[in-house]
C-alpha cells in the first residue's frame, strides 16, 4: 500500500518562498511565542507569512494570537483563514479546545494530513511552530520539508543549552539547514551561543507578554516583539 | 472541498509509481479509502478519475476502483478491540475527523474502559493499494 500524501508537500509549498521551522527541544523555553511574534512581525512588514503550529499537543499559537472565531474554508483543499494578516493554520480548528493526545506516529500522521490538504497560495514565509523535541514528527517534518531552515530557540538554563547543542548536532548530519538561535529569557548575562555565527540574539525575559498574550496588539508593543524584530531585521 | 487535495496526491503518487515501474500505461488504480476518512467513494472516484483525464500520456484511461478500509482501534489500557460505531461518533466529531482522522483520540473512548489512548489500527487515509498496468 503506498500513502500518497508526501507526494504532493512540494506541490503546496510551490508558493511559498522560505520556510522557518521554529524549534527548540525543551519544554518552556517559548518556540511558541517566537513563532507567533515571529509571523506577527513579519506581517507588519508587509510580508505574506502563513504560520502553521505543528505543536498539536500543545497548540497555543491561536491563543498567544487572540484567534478565536476565525475557520478555513474548503476549495481544492483546506484554505486557512487570514488572521491578523497572517494564513493561519492549527489543530485547534479541530479539537474545539479540547485535549489532543496524540503518540509520535500519531502526531506525524496527523502532520502530513494537514501538509497534504492545506492550500498556502502565494508566501513570502511560512513559519511552522515545530512538534516539540526530536521525535518523529520533529524527524519526519524536516524529511518532507527538505528546505525548510531551522530557527532553534534555547535558554540561558543549562538543561536547554546542552539538549541544544546535542540536538544542533543531530540535525547538522541530516543535513537541516541552520538560520539561526534566538536566546529566549535572557538575563543580561552573555549566551553560550554569543560566539556562533548563527546567533541571531537575546530577547531578555518580559513579563509584559504574558499580559499582552491574545492581543496582538499589545504584544507588539512589547519589548519581547521589539527585541525579536532585530531578528526579524536579519531574515531580510 | 478537502479531498480535491487527497485526490491530487493519489495521481501524483500513482503517476511516481508507473514511472518507477516503467509501465507504459496503467490500467487500473485501486484505492483503499479509510472508513475514518468518511468519504464519499463515488464522488472521490470522480474526482480522481478527472484529474487522470489532464494527467501524463500513461495514466490516462486507467480505471479506479475503490475499497472500503473499515476501521479498527484497540485500546492500549484495556487492549479491547472495537469498531467506529462501538464508539458511538456523533455528527460533529465526524467531520473533524473527517479532515484529519487522528481527531479520533480527541472525540472518541474505549466503548470498555472509557480512555482515549487507542490505536488506529486500520481504516485512516486513503492508500493506492495497487496499480496494475503493461510494459509495452
Amino acid at each position: 500500500m503506498i500513502d500518497p500524501r508526501s507526494s504532493v508537500i512540494e506541490k503546496r509549498l510551490a508558493g511559498v518562498k522560505r520556510v522557518i521551522a521554529v524549534t527548540g527541544w525543551k519544554g518552556g523555553i517559548g518556540k511558541s511565542s517566537i513563532a507567533s511574534v515571529l509571523a506577527l512581525l513579519l506581517a507588519r512588514k508587509g510580508r505574506r507569512v502563513a504560520l502553521l503550529d505543528l505543536d498539536f499537543t500543545g497548540a497555543s499559537d491561536h491563543i498567544i494570537l487572540g484567534i478565536r472565531d476565525a475557520h478555513y474554508t474548503e476549495e481544492t483543499g483546506i484554505n486557512p483563514p487570514l488572521v491578523c494578516g497572517i494564513t493561519f493554520m492549527s489543530m485547534s480548528f479541530f479539537s474545539h479546545g479540547r485535549a489532543v493526545p496524540l503518540r509520535g506516529g500519531d502526531v506525524s500522521q496527523a502532520a502530513l494530513e494537514l501538509l497534504a490538504v492545506t492550500q498556502w497560495g502565494e508566501q513570502d514565509f511560512l513559519v511552522v511552530d515545530m512538534p516539540p523535541g526530536i521525535g518523529d514528527a520533529a524527524l519526519d517534518m524536516v524529511r518532507w520539508i527538505k528546505r525548510a531552515e531551522l530557527l532553534a530557540v534555547t535558554t540561558p538554563a543549562v538543561l536547554s543549552v546542552e539538549t541544544l547543542k546535542r540536538s544542533l548536532a543531530l540535525f547538522e548530519r541530516l543535513n537541516v539547514p541552520l538560520l539561526g538561535i534566538v536566546e529566549n529569557l535572557g538575563t543580561g548575562a552573555p549566551s553560550p551561543f554569543s560566539h556562533r555565527a548563527k546567533f541571531l540574539g537575546s530577547i531578555q525575559r518580559d513579563p509584559g507578554l504574558e499580559t499582552a498574550t491574545g492581543q496582538p496588539e499589545q504584544i507588539l508593543c512589547t519589548r519581547f516583539a521589539e527585541e525579536l524584530g532585530k531578528v526579524v531585521a536579519m531574515l531580510g | 472541498m478537502h479531498e480535491w487535495a487527497l485526490a491530487e496526491a493519489v495521481v501524483t503518487s500513482a503517476t511516481e509509481t508507473a514511472r518507477q515501474q516503467k509501465l507504459s500505461a496503467v490500467d487500473e488504480i485501486v484505492l483503499n479509502v479509510g472508513e475514518l476518512q468518511s468519504i464519499d467513494n463515488e464522488m472521490f472516484a470522480e474526482l480522481v478519475l478527472g484529474q487522470l483525464s489532464s494527467a501524463a500520456a500513461e495514466l490516462r484511461g486507467a480505471k479506479v476502483r475503490i475499497v472500503k478500509g473499515e476501521a479498527a482501534f484497540e485500546c492500549q489500557a484495556c487492549k479491547k478491540e472495537f469498531s467506529e460505531k462501538d464508539a458511538k461518533v456523533g455528527e460533529e466529531e465526524r467531520e473533524a475527523i473527517h479532515f484529519v482522522p487522528e481527531m479520533a483520540h480527541v472525540y472518541m473512548r474505549c466503548p470498555a474502559c472509557g480512555s482515549p489512548d487507542f490505536s488506529i489500527v486500520r481504516g485512516r487515509g486513503v492508500f493506492i493499494q495497487e496499480i496494475t498496468g503493461r510494459h509495452d
